[in-house]
């Protein structure tokens, strides 16, 4: 009788400890990094100086430390952007992506951070690119930017089925410690350089005749 | 035994690395050279009866100069900032004495010597602001000395404080105004906007308790004002356009006197000059000052002012006495060539005939801003005259009688070159001959017989000039042309080491010296030049637009800076062989009709090999200077991108030009934030466009190459600011952040953050490497850090780098060390080609100028060394940079207050010339790699040929002995 019970038990304590994993670990998510980030990106093929920008989808952030993160595609590339593309590709033209830094309030020009390439790498790529995030030590979006595979425009013509979903990887790249002097490690080699010695000399710690008693000169 | 070893290795590899570079004792100023100055001069005074000017200046330096040469007798300079600014500098009878940093540091100095004789902290300085100080002696020989709201006195002979008193400061009162009269001391503050309020004391520091005030209501911070004799003080108040008089003794009310009142018609603005307090209390006129070249001459007294005499056309004018009359000396420039000096005997009326003389005056100048005269009577009864005279562009000169009745200026000591902001160091112009040969070949639509012509005359013009060498050889020194050798001397050398030194200073004054005389060749000053504020620091911009390369054209460089009047774009191009104007500008340079943002000079030549500056004025419109070269711009076949850094928000952005309607706009690109509400950005540093890298990359132990990063579009950013939660932790915390952004995608190639750091950071940064340094919060020692981008063991484009096509991330690698030092200015030398090692050259707070190997600085030296690591010659990990004296490049003569550091390639790859600038000017040279491309000055010439002869004798004679020797063997 006592072994299923017993059985009954640890499978509780198993289930409730599966059940639980999770939660703790999404609260250490939520304590590090204020839970799930999602960010906007607009895009715009425009020229000249008031560009109209229109949404291309949104970012989520899982995990800034774990560089977790995601593009998710707000509407597919349509033939008008196709058309758009192709003549901004010919005209040598610029493809713009900005995205805001903050959600609240209306939006001015200082409240986004915005990067570019050239259009044609982003038709002659297929619209397959990768988004790099820089977010500063606080947390903070410093700044966007984009590279498309491939980067380089050769003047290839790329079918329109191509041209039609995203295929976009996202990075975040977060602020690094600085390096700094190495004070540490360079102790301790200076230590164990010392100890060797110290070892080394207790080895030769023998009378002058000894040494030679050794070395069997004599 | 083998850490033993490893141990020796690493010794020798440092032995070899440190001995680089040091001088001997009979190469001292074979071609270094030092220049000492004091800076703008603000207060001037007379010692020893006219031998010696003793001086106070703007860049917190104190001097005595010898009135026969101008020479620096002795100099004593203070901390730069605010530290060290002087608030008064007094001189009187025996006693010197200058107050710095907002009344806290009192010194008096021995006036002969320089040497110190006693020092006294007075007012504190609170959180790091600096109020202002004045001071005063008495009779007895006490120092009055107030600062915003304490007042002291000191002993003069001992600097013992004997008293102290607080002084009321609830409205706001600035004291401004010390005036010993008798036994009272009057101390008047001004209240902005309200009164003025007089205190008196007496002697021992007892304050009458009632503070008289005077109402004022016209009085602001920025009114001038001056006592005048001990019971006037006299201001101007612009908003009524009058002069306020209050005999603050006797009376309780400002008399308001218009200019019209006294008989003047002056429409601008008015000025009271101030005078050095020792003389304030002795004199009873004012100098008003309208405009540049307009002063007159008041006397307050009681009944009002009387107008002692109208100047037009005066630039300066002092009161002086010589045998108990009052004279009037004056100065005004009459025309760009000519001052006049004119003396009044005031008591008498007349012009004093000795005294008045039209003198001969360099246009180079400027008008004059400050004169300082002594007028005594020889022992002969004849009257002696020294005048020093400061003008517009920072110079200091001495006007004296020489012979029997002419002035002249005996010497002019150029102060604007302690204010140097931009220089260049530009090649000299080839030989007529070599001329000769690049018009041969320079041309290319020239036939087939005009280059057969062109080269026979340039053959017959090459013997022509032989043969006078020859005979002027034969005929020696007696046929000396001084005329011949002037025109030869601005021709380059054989390694092109001597170069014209192009400097453009704050003053708006541009020099071109000699960097192997220190023969000043021109110098050109535009009045209306100022320079931009930059990160809080002045700048100029000095661009090369043309080298000497391209002959037939004038070689062309141009400054650009602001406006000092409208704050608009100003423009000087000029060819920096002769200093003169080009483009058919003006002299005085020209004058855009726009404020600039950004300037920026191009790659692309036009087709006279001229490049054009872009000019981005504040609404992002984009203007090509000179205006045919836009062109240029419009056909480039890649896009052109720009940058701008907005300090007020932290915002940077990308520009991308184009031309829409025949005009060339800027359109937004790219944009980043650097959250300006956290940090303010302290510096933004690209490469230098002349720089040449010879390697690719990197040779490493296992003989397989790693790729070095090299973005000539790389910007390094820096950003400092307060850590948020500083109350977390003790003391103070800043931190430093660095970002390596490239200018053309606005891509963040690398951001890094360091923590309990401080500025100022000085970055160099070149190649494919960055060198910065920051001051450690927490160890309290100076640290210096090196940045090294590699792209890896494959290179994504070996012919032409794209900032499109680039890797996106490069390997950063990084190493930190410590700095024992305090270090003022970096930069890096550079050579011709880029083959030689680099030496990183180091300004020292000390004073010295040290020369680093970069090696030592390397993020791939290994903590552990292995095999592989030696093999690549690494220099295993010390984490303190050694700061060796031999290194030291200005061996005795310190340099202070190094503001910036210039380098510049000589014709020899093995050599870099090295200028550093600031209070003082240092120019030498460097070989990082040794003189690797020349013989030594103590080649021995005659042993090697003897040897070298004696080996071509033995070796014809063993060959005549071998060949009798095989020829009898073969007959036996």
């Amino acid at each position: 009788m006592a072994a299923p019970s017993c059985h009954i038990l640890t499978g509780v304590i198993v289930f409730l400890l599966y059940a639980l994993i999770p939660i703790i670990n999404g609260s250490k998510l939520e304590d590090e990094f204020e839970g799930l980030r999602t960010l906007t990106v607009e895009h715009s093929l425009d020229s000249g100086f008031n560009p109209e920008f229109t949404k291309r989808g949104t970012v989520v952030i899982r995990s800034l430390k774990g560089n977790k993160a995601q593009f998710q595609e707000s509407s597919p590339f349509d033939s008008h952007l196709r058309s758009k593309l192709k003549t901004a590709t010919r005209e040598n033209g610029v493809y713009r992506i900005r995205m805001p830094t903050t959600s609240t309030g209306t939006l001015e020009d200082g409240d986004y951070v915005s990067t570019f390439v050239m259009a044609c790498s982003v038709y002659e790529s297929a619209l397959s690119d990768k988004l790099i995030i820089n977010v500063d030590q606080t947390g903070e979006v410093i700044g966007i930017s984009m590279t498309t595979f491939p980067s380089e425009c050769v003047g290839w013509d790329m079918p329109d089925s191509d041209l039609t979903h995203w295929n976009t990887t996202v990075d975040i790249s977060q602020t690094v410690q600085g390096p700094v002097p190495d004070t540490q490690s360079y102790i301790d080699k200076m230590k164990r350089e010392e100890a060797e010695r110290a070892k080394g000399q207790q080895g030769e710690n023998k009378s002058f005749f000894g040494r030679y008693v050794s070395t069997g000169i004599l | 035994m083998r850490p033993m070893k490893r141990f020796l290795s690493s010794l020798l590899c440092f032995i070899v690395f440190q001995t680089c570079f040091c001088l001997y004792e009979d190469q001292i100023g074979k071609f270094d050279w030092r220049q000492q100055y004091v800076g703008k001069v603000e207060t001037t005074y007379w010692d020893q009866a006219g031998k010696r000017i003793l001086v106070a200046t703007e860049r917190n330096v104190i001097a005595s100069l010898s009135s026969h040469n101008g020479s620096i007798v002795w100099r004593q300079i203070f901390e730069e900032g605010p530290r060290g600014q002087i608030d008064a500098f007094l001189h009187q009878d025996k006693t010197l004495l200058s107050v710095c940093g907002g009344g806290h540091y009192i010194r008096s100095w021995n006036s002969q010597t320089g040497s110190l004789m006693w020092e006294a902290v007075g007012g504190q300085t609170d959180n790091g602001r600096y109020g202002w100080a004045i001071i005063s002696l008495t009779v007895s020989e006490q120092l009055l000395l107030s600062t915003s709201d304490e007042f002291f006195s000191f002993d003069v002979s001992n600097g013992k404080q004997l008293w102290k008193e607080n002084l009321p400061n609830e409205d706001n009162s600035l004291y401004e105004f010390i005036v010993p009269r008798g036994d009272i001391i009057f101390i008047i503050g001004i209240s902005p906007g309200s009164h003025v309020s007089i205190l008196e004391s007496n002697l021992k520091g007892q304050l009458n308790s009632e503070r008289r005030t005077v109402p004022a209501t016209w009085v602001s911070q920025n009114t001038g004002c001056d006592t005048v004799a001990d019971n006037f003080l006299l201001c101007y108040s612009s908003g009524s356009q009058s002069l306020q008089l209050l005999d603050f003794v006797e009376s309780t009310t400002f008399v308001s006197i218009t200019l019209q009142d006294i008989g003047l018609k002056v429409d601008s603005q008015v000025r009271i000059e101030r005078l050095p307090s020792s003389v304030r209390t002795k004199n009873s006129y004012v100098l008003l000052r309208f405009n540049p070249d307009h002063v007159a001459v008041v006397r307050p007294s009681s009944n009002g002012i009387t107008l002692v005499k109208d100047l037009p056309g005066v630039s300066i004018s002092e009161m002086n006495q010589l045998d108990d009359h009052d004279v009037l000396l004056t100065l005004g420039k009459i025309s760009p060539e000519e001052i006049k000096l004119t003396g009044y005997e005031l008591g008498l009326g007349g012009e004093m005939a000795g005294l008045s003389q039209i003198i001969k005056f360099s246009g180079n100048h400027g008008l004059p801003v400050k004169m300082n005269a002594l007028l005594f009577r020889k022992k002969d009864g004849r009257t002696a005259h020294r005048i020093t005279m400061l003008s517009e562009d920072y110079s200091l000169q001495l006007l004296q009688k020489s012979g029997q009745n002419t002035f002249s200026f005996p010497w002019v000591r150029e102060e604007a070159l302690s204010h140097i902001l931009a220089a260049e160091m530009v090649d000299l112009p080839v030989s007529e001959n070599q001329a000769k040969f690049e018009e041969e070949f320079g041309s290319q639509e020239d036939d087939i017989i005009t280059m057969f012509l062109k080269r026979f005359s340039t053959q017959i013009s090459q013997l022509h000039t032989f043969t006078e060498h020859f005979v002027h050889k034969l005929l020696g020194n007696r046929h000396h042309h001084s005329q011949l050798e002037e025109e030869e001397e601005l021709i380059r050398d054989e390694f092109n080491l001597n170069k014209i030194i192009i400097m453009a200073t704050a003053a708006g004054k541009i020099y071109a010296m000699q960097s192997w005389n220190t023969e000043i060749v021109w110098q050109h000053f535009l009045p209306d030049l100022s320079p931009f504020n930059r990160y809080g620091e002045p700048n100029l911009l000095l661009y090369t637009q043309r080298t000497t390369a391209h002959f037939p054209h004038p070689p062309q460089y141009v400054v650009i800076g602001r406006n000092k009047k409208s704050g608009r774009g100003m423009v000087f191009a000029f060819n920096p062989i002769t200093g003169e104007a080009l483009n058919g500008q003006p002299s005085s340079g020209l004058h855009l009709n726009y404020e600039l943002s950004q300037a920026a000079i191009l790659a692309e030549m036009d087709e006279h090999f001229l490049k054009p500056v872009l000019l981005i004025d504040t609404e992002h419109k984009v203007y090509a200077f000179p205006e045919t070269t836009s062109k240029v711009i419009e056909q480039t076949v890649t896009p052109l991108f720009l940058y701008l850094t907005d300090i007020d928000s932290g915002m940077m952005s990308g520009f991308k030009v184009s031309s829409r309607n025949a005009e060339l706009v800027a359109d937004k690109v790219w944009h980043i934030n650097l959250q300006r509400k956290q940090q303010v950005i302290t510096n933004v540093v690209g490469k230098r466009t002349v720089e040449h890298v010879h390697s690719q990359g990197r040779v490493l132990g296992d003989r397989s190459v790693l790729y070095k990063y090299l973005n000539p579009n790389l910007v390094v950013v820096t950003a400092e600011g307060e850590e948020s939660g500083a109350a977390l932790q003790k003391g103070p915390s800043n931190f430093v952040n660095i970002y390596l952004v490239d200018a053309i995608t606005g891509h963040i190639l690398f951001h890094a953050t360091h923590h309990r750091a401080k500025g100022p950071i000085n970055i160099v940064h070149s190649e494919n490497w960055i060198v910065y340094n920051y001051f450690n919060q927490k160890n309290r020692r100076h640290e210096i850090a090196v940045l090294e981008l590699y792209e890896g063991k494959e290179q994504t484009n070996s012919t032409a780098f794209s900032s499109f096509t680039a890797q996106i991330q490069p390997l950063v690698m990084r190493q930190s060390y410590i700095f024992p030092m305090q270090m003022s200015a970096i930069a890096t030398t550079i050579t011709e080609k880029g083959i030689t090692n680099k030496n990183l050259i180091i300004a020292l707070k000390l004073g010295g100028i040290l020369s680093l190997p970069k090696a030592l600085l390397d993020p791939r030296r290994p903590v552990m060394p292995t095999p592989e690591t030696m093999e690549e010659g690494t220099i295993p990990y010390i984490p303190e940079i050694p700061v060796n004296t031999e290194a030291i490049l200005n061996y005795n003569q310190s340099l202070y207050a190094v503001r910036h550091i210039h380098t510049a390639p000589a014709g020899l790859e093995s050599t870099s010339l090295v200028l550093a600038y600031g209070l003082d000017i240092f120019f030498t040279r460097v070989t990082p790699s040794k003189m690797f491309d020349v013989l030594k000055e103590d080649f021995d010439y005659f042993f090697i040929s003897v040897v070298l002869g004696m080996m071509t004798l033995v070796s014809f004679v063993s060959q005549k002995c071998a060949q009798r020797k095989a020829l009898s063997r073969a007959w036996k």
